[in-house]
């Protein structure tokens, strides 16, 4: 999943970067590595993989401002999902 | 290129090069703390120093900026769990310092009451209504004046209440289990806010997220840098404010048409140096918080702009108006969503300036100045979210050239600038006046 989650971002937000600069603990929301819309996608793209269905409120720094916030965010959204 | 630069700065705060102290408590041993909270000491003496020598602001300036300085030097060595309740206790001391004690008190009473609706045992809804019913009624007090608050303490009560109750309201709707009341007063008893009316829209969450105890020298030491930053843009206000003053209202040549525009744009600076440096003081108490301008005067496109100048409101309105409208909007498509949402954003941001006109100044504030401004503004980013949803759908993977570039940067910048003309001025009529230099005074 982490995987997943980093290379998205780095494909689509930070293409030819090299992934080791893409820190698991790094803010990129507030230090506005991604924007509103690259956001956006990255609700989109973690709808899809996962299909899981991600709230209005739930997009906010507590979830996605870090590579290890947005992985804790999907997998407590599977978790959530599992009978 | 931005994300990228963004990308590199947050690595050398996350990975600060050998040699360099992280504030932890093991790793900080009584020399270098001092040695550190020396450093950060003299970089604000310095700015002082610069504030009285060059005459930034006024006296009112003066003493917010002492008191922060002053509170910074207690606070810096209070163990960490008394730090953010001593903040609070010096915001509410510096708010009989810094403004008249019949304001203060009125300031604390309503805060109070706001506190005492939000953490009430009532169901969520009906303390929305409550709330929203307080701040109807405090809107007919500033309308009628017909309470027993003092005209003069409108402004500073509006300031402190108009926009951070509604992202208060929408926050403990989400969040899991109720702010604590410390944090509460945290968020509303902002020390800069007493000078600075014209205030960034702090968000509650992100205040709370950057609050830790490992951060609090880097914290300490991103706030000198704003506050510089901030200080910079004043002096930088003070030049062109004078070199404006040179120029008539009416030019009479096409040359002292565009320096009047240009100008009129650049005194923007004024604001952005005031939230800089009113962000930088919160963060010297340990708020990290995130930028409120990022290199405006480069923006590329108008959507670009809009992203970086005051990144605070653009931030408010994308929790509180366009993720709502958007994942209500997009089981009917995504690009329609988005430019639902975006349209949605700027009839709001239009409305709410309304209304923040209101509270500061005690009038509705309706022109065509305004309206025409944040249309055009509106048509500028919606055009660039159809753009990049469409022809440049893979935006990402291409780097636009050096002289792409460069010519997005111009243009926006030219355009911004006739666009703050008519913005700033005091109607239509009077801006086709203004730049009408063939027809002389």
């Amino acid at each position: 999943m982490r995987e997943k989650i980093r290379n998205y971002i780095l494909s689509a937000f930070l293409y030819g970067e090299d992934p080791r600069n893409l820190k698991d603990n790094a803010q990129l929301l507030t230090t506005g590595v991604l924007d509103s819309r690259a956001v956006l996608d990255l609700v989109i793209f973690i709808e899809r993989e996962w299909n899981i269905e991600v709230a209005a409120h739930e997009v906010s720094v507590l979830n996605f401002d870090r590579v290890d916030d947005v992985v804790a965010f999907v997998e407590a959204k599977v978790r959530e999902k599992l009978p | 290129m931005q994300q990228r630069d963004a990308l590199r700065r947050e690595d050398k705060v996350k990975n600060p090069s050998p040699g360099v102290p992280q504030d932890s408590a093991d790793a900080s041993s009584a020399t270098s703390r001092l040695v550190r909270f020396a450093a950060i000491l003299c970089e604000l003496l310095g700015l002082l120093a610069i504030f009285r020598i060059y005459e930034i602001e006024g006296p009112a300036f003066s003493a917010l900026s002492c008191v922060v300085v002053t509170g910074f030097v207690i606070h810096y060595w209070l163990p960490f769990h008394w730090k953010e309740w001593f903040l609070i206790a010096w915001s509410l001391i510096g708010a009989y310092l810094l403004v008249d004690p019949v304001t203060a008190s009125i300031l604390i009473i309503l805060v109070l009451a706001v506190y005492g609706v939000a953490a009430s045992p009532m169901v969520y809804r009906m303390r929305a209504v409550a709330i929203v019913l307080l701040i109807g009624t405090l809107i007919y007090g500033r309308v009628t004046l017909s309470f027993p608050i003092p005209a003069y303490s409108w402004p500073l009560v509006g300031s402190v209440l108009m926009f951070r109750v509604f992202i208060y309201l929408h926050d403990i709707a989400h969040l899991k289990g109720r702010p604590a009341f410390r944090e509460f007063l945290a968020y509303f008893f902002l020390l800069p806010n007493y000078y600075f009316l014209l205030f960034p829209v702090v968000d509650f969450q992100t205040m709370r997220h950057s609050y830790s105890s490992k951060s609090m020298y880097q914290s300490a030491q991103t706030g000198v840098q704003w506050i510089l930053r901030g200080t910079l843009q004043l002096l930088f206000y003070k030049i062109v404010y004078y070199l404006k003053g040179e120029i008539p209202f009416h030019p009479e040549s096409f040359g002292g048409v565009i320096k009047l525009m240009t100008y009129g744009y650049l005194l923007y600076t004024r604001v952005s140096g005031h939230f800089h440096i009113a962000v930088g003081m919160l963060c010297l108490f340990g708020y990290r918080l995130p930028e409120t301008h990022r290199r405006y005067l480069l923006a590329h496109s108008i959507e670009d702009l809009w992203r970086r100048i005051n990144i605070y409101w653009k931030d408010f309105m994308w929790k509180l108006v366009y993720l709502p409208a958007y994942f209500a909007l997009r089981k009917n498509g995504d690009l329609q969503a988005r430019m639902l949402a975006t349209a949605l954003v700027f009839v709001s941001t239009w409305a709410l300036h309304v209304y923040q006109y209101f509270w500061l100044e005690g009038t509705l504030r309706l022109t065509w100045t305004d309206t025409i401004f944040w249309a055009v503004m509106g048509i500028g980013v919606m055009a660039g979210v159809l753009y990049s949803s469409t022809v440049s759908g893979k935006r990402q993977r291409v780097r636009p050239s050096l002289f792409r570039r460069a010519f997005g940067t111009v243009g926006t910048f030219a355009f911004i600038t006739v666009l703050w003309s008519l913005w700033t001025a005091p109607s239509v009529a009077d801006w086709i006046r203004m730049i009408s230099w063939w027809k002389g005074t």
